[in-house]
């Protein structure tokens, strides 16, 4: 949600991006990667910038040898994001390298937030070998062979059918990306080879996992398995089948039918969570099988869904601040519409990732 | 007629409230099929106007070849593709 908030207000600024464009160079690393560095030169980089942080996530102005000049988290409006960027340009240009100590600023808020600096040490500028084959980065880690990457894309449609222009905000659009772990493919594969002409429910753990994935908003509205502990308002109603359509040598292709309905709720009004979700889906698709294997499973979905995420002291904030001094807590979300899902898994081969899936630019 | 017409309207609206709702006429293909979830990507996207790099050292190294300061995005999840 911080994340999900923080693309859709401070990097959804033109303005923004075209300094970001201009002046910086952009990394994106996982604060988890961060939080567990390895031994090597990614690693010790990553231990160092750590050090200063207020928190596990948010965002950092390096150096050229890593020194921190500054951490954010929240802004207290879009001008000030602005300002932050222009700022710490400044200290760049006086400090754009480690040959002398840094002070790291550090925000709750820029600017009125200010926590104590944190002081960082000069060091020799530290070697940057790049990733060969035997260390590869740390945010490119390989899957097996094999297994089936699945891209999602979900978006909420108008009351004439059409997309929502909106693709900016994740209650609006998302894409996601899931696998399908090797026993439920082979679970799968078994269930498909039993079909011969007739028509198969699918597995459980398979309908579950695509169903899991399928919703619009950011991560804590998630209707099953919620991550903040939202509990299933209703049972989770999710079927899938296929039945084989063509066969032809080793390759034979299954048509897919389902449908899925699955709503839950949470209710924390002391800590300012509080979200409703239903989604009521219907599903067509493919299974493409080579011998073996699954050469392709294609999964499109349509029908409604309805959310809410905020509570009234927090709808109360959002009417009197800016969207960027409160990015932990996403913006508050009131959504009735149809909508429209679709999933592509492939295998993935052996040096691919799901970070090297393509992407469309 | 219209009565009978209304009774299998709210029949089917029924129907389909009771229950998770039918969906559009089906693909004839998986080609027509994978062509209709492409289609659902806008031609341009907000999310990819930043190009964020996913390696600190390649960063790093940029940033030395262009005189310029890192912006580190520190999250749960990466910017460019998927639900955070």
């Amino acid at each position: 949600m911080f994340a999900g908030a923080v693309r859709e207000t401070v990097f959804a600024n033109p303005e923004v991006i075209r300094r970001v464009r201009a002046a910086f160079v952009p990394v994106a690393v996982r604060a988890a990667d961060m939080e567990q560095p390895r031994s090597d030169a990614e690693g010790r980089l990553f231990q160092s910038i750590r050090r200063s942080r207020l928190v596990p996530q948010g965002l950092a102005i390096l150096n050229k040898d890593g020194q921190v000049l500054q951490w954010t988290l929240m802004y207290d409006d879009n001008k000030a994001v602005l300002d932050a960027l222009d700022h710490a340009l400044q200290r760049f240009r006086q400090f754009p390298d480690a040959k002398q100590p840094v002070v790291t600023e550090r925000y709750m808020r820029y600017p009125s937030q200010r926590a104590p600096d944190f002081n960082e040490e000069a060091r020799p500028s530290p070697q940057l070998a790049l990733h060969t084959p035997d260390s590869p980065c740390i945010s490119s880690p390989r899957l097996p062979e094999g297994i089936l990457a699945a891209q999602v894309i979900g978006r909420a449609l108008d009351k004439n059918g059409q997309y929502s222009p909106d693709t900016r905000a994740q209650e609006h659009y998302i894409e996601d990306q899931f696998s399908l772990p090797p026993d439920l493919q082979a679970e799968l594969l078994r269930r498909c080879a039993q079909a011969g002409t007739e028509r198969v429910e699918l597995p459980e753990g398979f309908a579950w996992l695509v169903a899991t994935h399928a919703y619009l908003g950011h991560l804590d509205v998630q209707p099953l398995d919620n991550p903040l502990g939202g509990h299933e308002t209703r049972p989770a109603q999710i079927k899938f089948w296929a039945q084989p359509i063509r066969a032809d040598g080793q390759r034979k292709t299954l048509r897919v039918e389902g449908t899925s309905e699955v709503e839950s709720q949470l209710d924390r009004p002391d800590s300012g969570f509080l979200y409703s979700h239903n989604v009521r889906l219907a599903w067509e698709g493919f299974i493409e099988l080579d011998g073996p294997r699954i050469r392709r499973l294609l999964l499109s979905a349509e029908g409604t869904e309805r959310l809410r995420w905020g509570s009234e002291p927090f709808l109360m904030m959002a009417r009197t601040q800016s969207p960027t001094a409160y990015l932990p807590a996403g913006h508050p979300i009131s959504l009735e519409t149809a909508v429209r899902y679709g999933i592509l898994m492939e295998p993935v081969a052996s040096s691919k990732t799901p970070r090297g899936l393509p992407i469309k630019q | 007629m219209k009565t009978e017409t209304l009774f299998l309207s709210a029949l089917l609206t029924g129907a389909v409230l009771a229950g998770p709702c039918a969906n559009a006429a089906q693909s004839e293909t998986p080609e027509a099929l994978k062509q209709k979830i492409e289609a659902m990507r806008p031609a341009r996207h907000v999310w990819r106007e930043i190009q964020w790099k996913t390696c600190l050292l390649e960063g790093l190294q940029e940033a030395r070849a262009r005189n310029k300061p890192v912006l580190l995005w520190v999250f749960i999840h990466h910017p460019n593709d998927e639900r955070c």
